[in-house]
């Protein structure tokens, strides 16, 4: 299952995709580029896992702010997890 | 006997109901306050539906069993006023947010215009971050619209709600409400429309203002956590993007005192 598949709204904007599942809001370049819907869910992992993976496999996030936040309340919700994890 | 003070707030019909032994006494606190809100004709529809008229109860009495039962079902009650003044604003805002849900983009925000052209500016923030403090020393310079939530139509249209500001006061919980002309604000236009969104940043030690546009796609996530029922919106990003791209679209302002918002302003709207 993907972070697509969860998806209410899927925009693309100026070239940009953002995602909506429910009241969140993903700009998917501020959490990983657009690898991350190839991420699967596997249960909620603790957020700080998360992050650190994401930063060793895709590299420095584009905004760090916002990516901060995302994959906190992405994990929370178990809406995000690792291939392979 | 209870008094009736009718109000509009984010385009809703809001009665407000002073009960209790002190009621006169309330009632008249109150009313300097909320003047600006005050309902003297149709509140002003969206989406071309009527809007039920909301009520909100407020109790002032001196009888502590009164105040408890009253509060215990659910109605603001208390022997202080200053404590009834600080709950009200929460109180109308709410029924108006609920009663608007799923009509008007609700952003947390503080709104600001130009009297003459009815362009708007909305100053985004998490409570905390200066909205009030920019909406007060803003308020002077620009039409006052609202210091709390921004409710806009489809359309770019603002449904004003310039109610009164809550002012921290040193040493209590409560915060003092000032109405805007009790603080000389500059009454906003009738029909204000959404010219800037302003994501504010506060860095003390600043020496001047920066403002710096922002994409659309990269404030949705902020602008989305600032909104009041997103997901009522139908389509929810979909509506807000609309509505953005009507307007000169979205800047972060960075500023050091609240007094260098008004020079920073001033190009967001004139923008043709």
């Amino acid at each position: 299952m993907t972070l697509m598949s969860h998806a209410d709204e899927v925009l693309e904007i100026d070239g940009e995709t953002v995602v909506r599942v429910g009241q969140q809001v993903i700009l998917l370049s501020a959490v990983a580029g657009a690898l991350v819907v190839l991420l699967e869910v596997r249960g909620p992992l603790p957020a700080e896992v998360v992050q650190t993976a994401l930063v060793e496999q895709f590299g420095e996030p584009d905004h760090p702010d916002l990516f901060d936040s995302t994959v906190v309340q992405l994990s929370s919700h178990g809406l995000i997890g690792l291939v392979g994890a | 006997m209870p008094r009736l003070l009718p109000l509009t707030a984010l385009g809703v019909p809001v009665d407000l109901v002073v009960d209790g032994s002190r009621a006169d006494e309330l009632h008249a606190a109150v009313t300097a306050p909320w003047a600006s809100c005050q309902r003297t004709g149709a509140a002003l529809a969206s989406g071309g539906n009527a809007i039920t008229t909301q009520t909100v109860r407020v109790v002032l009495d001196d009888d502590p069993t009164v105040v408890q039962t009253t509060r215990d079902s659910g109605i603001l009650a208390s022997d202080r006023v200053d404590e009834l003044l600080h709950e009200l604003s929460p109180a109308v805002t709410t029924v108006a947010i609920e009663a608007q849900a799923g009509r008007l983009w609700m952003l947390h925000a503080a709104c600001l215009a130009d009297p003459a052209t009815g362009r708007a500016v909305a100053l985004v923030g998490p409570s905390g971050t200066g909205k009030t403090t920019a909406a007060r020393v803003l308020g002077a310079t620009f039409g006052y619209v609202t210091d709390e939530t921004t409710a806009i139509a489809a359309d770019g249209r603002i449904l004003p709600y310039p109610k009164p500001l809550s002012v921290i006061v040193e040493g209590t919980h409560l915060k003092q409400q000032l109405g805007p002309e009790e603080l000389g604000f500059v009454p906003g236009p009738a029909a204000p429309t959404l010219a800037a969104v302003v994501l504010l940043r506060r860095t003390p030690g600043l020496a001047h203002a920066t403002t710096t546009p922002v994409p659309i796609a990269h404030a949705l996530p902020v602008l989305a956590e600032q909104t009041s029922y997103l997901t009522a919106l139908e389509p929810a990003l979909g509506t807000v993007v609309a509505i953005l791209r009507q307007t000169a679209g979205v800047f972060l302002i960075e500023y050091g005192e609240a007094a260098q918002l008004a020079a920073a302003l001033g190009p967001l709207l004139e923008v043709a």
